[in-house]
């Protein structure tokens, strides 16, 4: 059997293509992207509009507590940490953006896609560990040194301290195991799909 | 002529290219939409990077087969070996279908020595199949070999079970 002649009979019968009009070329160039970067991306946006929002709030809850300088000190701590969750998360956006190139050689293009994504599983799954509980933990605090205690007597109270480490120890793993499963439910399968062409490609 | 109208015009001249690759590679009715859209974007978006330092044609398989293979596809076409007990297609008269064959042989290899073959059928040497798969040269060269010898003995082995 000749495999070029029968390739070319192939061609004819089932993979020509049927004429594309322009006007679904058009419409299909200003849709949004579907590929696994643009999911990353839109996740992102959210993670980015959650830290922004906590950013604006940890602001103004700031001004509000100026006078107390342990208000003060919670609420620089505060802002410091999504400030640096925000920057974090522009920079990886933007790394997102420069990784989806896809006129690269295959193997470039399937290793590329590979790193980054684990790379934005692995940041979301840490920002998960830490940005929900922190935000609780640096909240309780606040309440109640806003209700007239020091910090040192919110610190001393073995209650309020049976209730920091609740915190930590329940809500820091479930935020963790949620985002872990949201992740894998997403991803394994597709991560797994590109390092077998991967190796396939060595 | 606008930029976008140059390349719509491209894009339809090598149409088949999109189409090819897609048929060959998903077998979901809904991830061969969802493809074609997002190859056409795909392709718009990297447009603005094309030099003309290779044809168009090959510029597009590349950035179709980069798309295809990095989709989070809903089901992939499988590589699973036929039952022993299989028939093989025949066409219309009855009689084998041997282009029916060659379909299901390139789609039974894995999906990396589907794009050398397939490349190496629509008439790209071994040094534009190495650019285009990020392979060297000899690499492509041995993998393409031992793709084709696959091809071969399956077609043989179905011919000999074909009425």
């Amino acid at each position: 059997m000749d495999l070029q002649q029968e390739w070319q009979l192939l061609q004819e019968k089932q993979l020509s293509a049927p004429v594309l009009p322009e006007a679904d070329i058009r419409l299909a160039i200003r849709k949004d992207s579907q590929g696994p970067i643009a999911a990353l991306q839109k996740a992102l946006r959210w993670r980015l509009l959650f830290v922004s929002l906590f950013l604006l709030f940890g602001i103004l809850l700031t001004a509000y507590s100026w006078h107390n300088p342990e208000l003060r000190l919670l609420m620089a701590v505060f802002d410091a940490y999504y400030l640096i969750g925000m920057v974090l998360s522009i920079r990886q956006f933007r790394l997102l953006q420069r990784s989806a190139s896809l006129d690269n050689n295959l193997r470039l293009t399937l290793t590329t896609y590979y790193r980054v994504i684990k790379n934005a599983i692995r940041t979301d799954e840490i920002v998960g560990l830490f940005m929900y509980p922190i935000a609780l933990v640096l909240g309780f605090l606040y309440a109640n040194v806003e209700a007239g205690d020091t910090l040192i007597q919110v610190l001393t109270n073995s209650r309020n301290l049976m209730i920091l480490l609740v915190m930590i120890l329940v809500f820091s793993p479930i935020f963790h195991i949620f985002v872990r499963w949201a992740n894998r439910k997403a991803f394994s399968t597709y991560l797994i799909q590109l390092k077998q062409n991967i190796d396939l490609l060595q | 002529m606008s930029q976008e109208q140059v390349f719509v015009q491209l894009v339809q001249r090598n149409a088949g290219i999109i189409h090819k690759v897609i048929q060959l590679y998903v077998d979901d009715p809904e991830d061969r939409r969802d493809l074609h859209q997002e190859v056409l974007l795909q392709a718009w978006k990297s447009y603005e990077a094309f030099k003309g330092d290779s044809a168009f044609s090959t510029w597009l398989y590349r950035v179709t087969l980069n798309t295809v293979l990095t989709f989070r596809r809903r089901n992939r076409v499988l590589t699973t070996e036929l039952p022993d007990q299989w028939d093989p297609p025949t066409g219309a008269s009855g009689h084998s279908d041997q282009s029916e064959w060659l379909l299901l042989a390139i789609k039974q290899l894995n999906e990396i020595d589907r794009v050398i073959v397939t490349l190496h059928l629509d008439g790209y040497d071994n040094e534009e199949i190495a650019g285009i798969t990020g392979l060297n040269k000899n690499t492509a060269t041995v993998r393409l070999h031992r793709a084709k010898q696959a091809i071969i003995q399956k077609l043989k082995t179905w011919q000999g079970v074909s009425p």
